[in-house]
């Protein structure tokens, strides 16, 4: 399978609930960060790592820090 | 056949439809059929030894011909379809993710051409006449010419089918 995503080093994301709690749809969120609606699954699924850039454009989108959003450790998800 | 402007690849990207070709499964199947259609394109260069092989006046009819003729057109526009036109897309038009899976696939390409070009190498070593569109007593390799160009086109798109999960 061909995915940008290292296996050994993976980039953990709490994308979705942040997506969720600003009230975004996917394709919502793709149109503000300029990526495909595929491409937020991928992200939301952890099956793709973010480049720097676009990690930075979907952190502003969901008005949060990108430490916030993104970690090399698994995150806590839900409340 | 799909076009390759702008407007064509941003309909591709956004195609809501043909949704049997989304899953990998059916797209390896629809690699799988258009293969065979293009070998039964070269086989069009071995049409009368096969005529004597079989000792038949007529192996295949002319509507055949067509028929395989036009899959092989319709299935090329498919292929497309089936990976959105990401294999043939410029970067401007594509996110990170979907260059990301376009270069990797074309470099599978590029590896496997090589396997390619032998093949039709030694289909072409062994065609009644290497000289296309002639008229020989025993045919020419027209048709073997026609599958490989055919083949060099289809290929980055026929891997990205078969490799990609989703697209």
């Amino acid at each position: 399978m061909s995915m940008s995503r290292n296996p050994e080093e993976p980039v953990y994301n709490l994308i979705e609930a942040a997506r969720v709690a600003v009230g975004l749809t996917r394709q919502e969120l793709a149109d503000k960060v300029g990526v495909h609606y595929q491409t937020i699954g991928y992200l939301e699924r952890e099956e793709y790592s973010p480049s720097l850039v676009l990690a930075l454009r979907i952190a502003n989108a969901l008005n949060q820090d990108v430490t916030e959003i993104f970690s090399l450790t698994p995150l806590k998800r839900g409340k | 056949m799909e076009g390759t402007t702008k407007k064509d690849i941003e309909g591709l990207l956004k195609n809501q439809g043909f949704n049997w070709l989304r899953s990998q499964r059916n797209r390896r199947i629809f690699v799988l059929g258009y293969a065979l259609i293009l070998a039964l394109v070269a086989s069009g260069s071995y049409y009368k030894q096969f005529k004597e092989w079989f000792a038949v006046d007529s192996l295949i009819p002319l509507f055949v011909l067509i028929a395989i003729t036009l899959l092989t057109l319709a299935g090329f526009s498919l292929l497309r379809v089936s990976v959105r036109g990401i294999a043939e897309a410029p970067d401007e038009l594509l996110d990170e993710r979907q260059r990301s899976i376009r270069n990797s696939n074309y470099r599978y390409s590029y590896l496997l051409l090589g396997y390619v070009v032998i093949v039709f190498m030694i289909l072409l070593s062994i065609a009644p006449e290497t000289r296309p569109f002639s008229e020989g007593e025993q045919g020419d390799a027209s048709f073997v010419y026609i599958s490989l160009l055919m083949t060099m086109a289809s290929l980055p798109s026929m891997v990205m089918a078969w490799r990609e999960r989703d697209i």
